[in-house]
């Protein structure tokens, strides 16, 4: 693997009903999955089966019985209202949002395309659910509400598992902690309830508590260890929980890649003894709890953390480090070519590998600039999504005199992530920002899953059997028989079960029992 | 998969070179749009609600994941 992996998104979106500021949001968020269903697919079911939001990845497990009831995603009559995308991804109400969860794919870009076809997806079934129940529902892609409350933007990475789970905790700490730099969406105010006035680059760091930990929705931790791999026992999934909702697709692609491209060092530093604890060590705070928000809340992005190892760095610095060595090892592991470049053996990760260098330029250009240098800077604001956030706001609080905790910046800073465009800010920008996804691709996206991974055949024999799935995971499908019996079709390898392994298979399947036959057959 | 994996690396290849004609034309167009997101705010201005206040208050959600 390089930046090429399994990996996926899963959003979770604000809701609100503009016709009634007190509307129930678990009930609204209820409307817009049964907007998202199909009369074809809404009787299938989500399988839990394969769900163990229990395990923990530092080897032992939660007790039931002490576990607070908002961590049992897997006790269906919590949570009944579940839709699988076209797509193969998934639509469902998770606590008291609407969420969608990707289809796996295999690289960053293939993974922010399908996170953006769920945003259009999810606008569609809020305005369906708006016609359908006379409400005015709006969806929003942001974290937090600013009085307190935080909800997720996660990603997930296949890893193998024989990368030691500490080794992951200690390289991964710094590069969450300083990501933000250049992944931050920016959030309007500081402190989980907006205590101080201000702007700050990331919505989710004021709401990080611990270090490490299985528990998302409380004390939400930096390195999240719920283990629960959706895949075979050779890899784990890393879930990560302190991202940012991206309305920007630079941000969004580099979250992505960059950490996919930490992975591969962890699995890879060994095979040219680079020496990747060491690394970490230099690099991971003594605090870093009080360094993921500290980061955040420094605009002039030079501001030291202490760190394990005695000394001091800045998250730049930090970032400037990970990339080295993501070079070092790259060198030693692909050889270079005549100008030092590592052979990197696929474009999505030279391509990865070349933004975050520009991201990192654009950072320090911003560390070097004062306030109205910054202003200016369209460059980097058109990556950068906190930059273009607060060039925006900066220019209306000169323009009327404002302080940060005026309502009109609080209600731009909502406003930026609405997704229903007449009432969104940020699509009022759009054309500032670069784009790296085409109008045709993310029409596709929606209707269309990934080819490269087992979320093909999965959307595949829903579109096609649609009656007779009773009920579909990640990892399995599960069809009622001829014979009335359920039947399930295994798809636990996230990289097998692609269209090219699987066409040729269903070419000749007319029927369910078809289906049951050709899939036992392939195993 | 062959075919797949030459359509994924074409697709790459392309979009690699837009990235490059991409920063160059973002950066020339951005020249002018400096002002240009002074125009925007007029705009921006007239979508947010009426009553920001009101519109910043009843933004509650309850905490997810």
């Amino acid at each position: 693997m390089t930046v090429l992996r399994v990996m996926g998104t899963e959003t979770e979106y604000a809701v609100t009903d503009r016709a009634n500021p007190r509307a129930n949001p678990v009930q609204l968020s209820f409307d817009v999955v049964d907007g998202a269903a199909d009369d074809d697919r809404r009787h299938i079911r989500w399988d839990y089966r394969g769900e163990d939001p229990v395990n923990d990845a530092r080897g032992y497990r939660l007790e039931r019985a002490s576990a607070r009831r908002d961590m049992l995603t897997d006790s269906p009559q919590l949570q009944v209202v579940n839709t699988i995308a076209p797509n193969g991804g998934r639509i469902y109400v998770d606590h008291a949002h609407p969420e969608y969860s990707a289809p796996e794919t295999l690289d960053p870009f293939q993974a922010l395309l399908y996170d953006r076809a769920g945003d259009r997806l999810m606008l569609v079934a809020a305005r369906e659910a708006s016609v359908r129940t006379g409400k005015r529902i709006e969806l929003f892609r942001n974290n937090v509400d600013g009085k307190g409350a935080s909800w997720g933007s996660h990603e997930s990475y296949q890893i193998l598992r024989s990368v030691p789970f500490d080794l992951l905790i200690a390289i991964m700490t710094p590069h969450f902690v300083t990501r933000q730099i250049y992944c931050g969406t920016g959030r309007v105010g500081l402190g989980e309830r907006c205590e101080t006035a201000g702007f700050q680059l990331s919505q989710r760091a004021d709401y990080v508590h611990a270090k490490v930990g299985l528990q998302t929705t409380f004390d939400r931790p930096i390195i999240n260890t719920r283990d629960e791999s959706h895949s075979t026992d050779r890899y784990r999934r890393l879930h990560v929980i302190v991202g940012d909702a991206n309305r920007m697709d630079t941000p969004e692609a580099l979250r992505l890649g960059t950490t996919s491209m930490i992975a591969w060092l962890a699995e890879h530093a060994d095979e040219v003894g680079y020496d990747l604890t060491a690394l970490a060590c230099r690099l991971t705070p003594a605090d870093p709890v009080e360094a993921i928000h500290m980061v955040s809340h420094d605009l002039t992005l030079q501001q030291p953390y202490a760190t394990e190892g005695g000394g001091t760095i800045t998250a730049w610095q930090t970032q400037v480090l990970l990339r080295s060595a993501v070079y070092e090892v790259a060198a030693g592991v692909y050889g270079t070519d005549i100008d030092g470049e590592p052979l990197w053996p696929d474009e999505p990760t030279k391509r990865i590998m070349a933004m975050w260098g520009t991201a990192l330029e654009d950072v320090a250009r911003v560390a070097h600039a004062d306030d109205e240098e910054r202003m200016g800077m369209t460059g980097a604001a058109g990556r950068l999504e906190w930059l273009l956030k607060w060039q925006l706001m900066e220019r209306l609080r000169t323009r009327r005199g404002l302080g940060w905790n005026d309502p009109k910046i609080r209600a731009m800073d909502i406003a930026w992530a609405a997704l229903e465009p007449r009432a969104s800010v940020f699509e009022a920008v759009r054309a500032h920002a670069i784009s790296l996804i085409d109008d045709a691709a993310l029409d596709g996206a929606r209707t269309t899953a990934p080819a490269s991974t087992r979320a093909w055949l999965r959307a595949e024999v829903v579109r096609r059997f649609p009656n007779d799935v009773v009920a579909a995971s990640w990892r399995s499908i599960t069809v009622r028989g001829g014979d009335g019996q359920l039947h399930d079709i295994d798809i636990a390898d996230p990289g097998e079960h692609t269209e090219a392994a699987c066409r040729a298979m269903l070419e000749p399947v007319g029927t369910v029992d078809d289906l049951i036959r050709a899939c036992s057959a392939e195993r | 998969m062959p075919q797949e994996q030459e359509r994924r690396s074409q697709q790459s290849q392309q979009s690699s070179q837009t990235d490059g004609q991409e920063t160059a034309r973002v950066e020339s167009d951005f020249a002018e749009q400096a002002s240009g997101l002074d125009a925007l705010l007029d705009d921006i201005e007239s979508t947010l609600e009426t009553n920001a206040e009101e519109y910043v208050s009843s933004f509650v959600q309850k905490g997810g994941e």
